[in-house]
């Protein structure tokens, strides 16, 4: 492991966030973080947007999409 | 004559097939269907939120995302023949909700789908990071995460689509990179690129909306 330093810490952040980066990569950008009171912050935001975009997009289908959807389902006939 | 062909054909062979080949197997037909259909309930409703969740972002309203859905259901139902059993079904299922939607929705709307983002540069899409001093990072996080959910669906909702789908497939969903390219049927290249300016666009709005608001920043102050 070695420090990678800021600029290549800055560019891989986003996929290091999403779990893109190979566990080695992974690691650089950990351990840069560990020493880097900048990048970590950076990373910090990056994962309070992730987080905030989460928990307010998500959504649960309404209970009559999941019936209408159900019985368009069931009145398929076979092909004839 | 069935009864001729029934006594040549091999034991073995006297099930399903044998009868279908026949033309009177219209109960195992039946039953062939019913397995299919069985097959298909049970791997792809347990998609419907998140269906209805990608829905929701193209279309931006509920009526919409309805109709979206179910259409997306009954084509995918008529394809499920085509669709290759242990392949990701989560990406199949949205790519066809993303083709159904640019097919129908998009063409109704008469907007083109694809080109004109990629060509908008960097500097017209700001850098959230750049504005950021590093001193008020713990700041700024601290005040997006204090927004109202509807402000934050909103901001989502108002950048372009390509952006949308690929924050709200990342961010949302969870869904990987490849699996995002999948779905957009664009290399991840693009994807990378579509999440990173729609981030960061998200980013500052959010940041801009906080300002305005005074919320989370102690600095600034509540100006509005
Ligand atoms: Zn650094």
């Amino acid at each position: 492991m070695t420090d990678c330093g800021c600029e290549k810490a800055r560019k891989a952040l986003e996929e290091y966030l999403h779990n893109e980066l190979c566990t080695e990569e992974a690691s650089d950008i950990r351990e840069h973080m560990t020493n880097c009171v900048d990048c970590s912050d950076e990373h910090h935001v990056g994962v309070v947007l992730t987080d905030v975009i989460a928990r307010s997009c998500a959504e649960t289908a309404p209970e009559d999409l999941r019936s209408q959807v159900m019985s368009q389902l069931r009145d398929i006939q076979a092909h004839s | 004559m069935r009864a001729t062909l029934l006594e040549r054909t091999p034991q073995a062979m006297r099930g399903t097939t044998a009868r279908a080949r026949l033309g009177v197997g219209l109960g195992s037909m039946t039953s062939e269907l019913e397995a299919r259909r069985a097959l298909f309930v049970e791997q792809a409703m347990p998609l419907i939120d998140s269906l209805y969740g990608h829905a929701m972002n193209l279309t931006r309203n509920p009526a919409d995302a309805n109709d979206l859905v179910q259409e997306t259901y009954l084509k995918a139902f008529g394809a499920f023949d085509s669709y290759e059993q242990g392949t990701n079904i989560k990406a199949w299922l949205h790519r066809i909700l993303k083709n159904t939607y640019i097919n129908q929705y998009r063409k109704a709307a008469n907007r083109p789908f694809e080109g004109a983002l990629e060509e908008l540069e960097d500097w017209q899409l700001g850098d959230a990071e750049s504005r950021t001093a590093t001193s008020s990072r713990s700041a700024e996080a601290e005040a997006i995460d204090h927004l109202p959910a509807s402000a934050v669906k909103e901001a989502l909702q108002s950048i372009p689509e390509e952006f949308r789908m690929a924050v709200f497939l990342a961010d949302v969903e969870g869904y990987s990179y490849q699996e995002i390219a999948d779905i957009m049927e664009t290399p991840t290249g693009t994807v990378m690129s579509r999440l990173h300016r729609g981030r960061r666009l998200l980013r500052e709005m959010l940041g801009d909306y906080a300002a305005e608001q005074g919320i989370g920043t102690t600095t600034k102050g509540a100006a509005s």
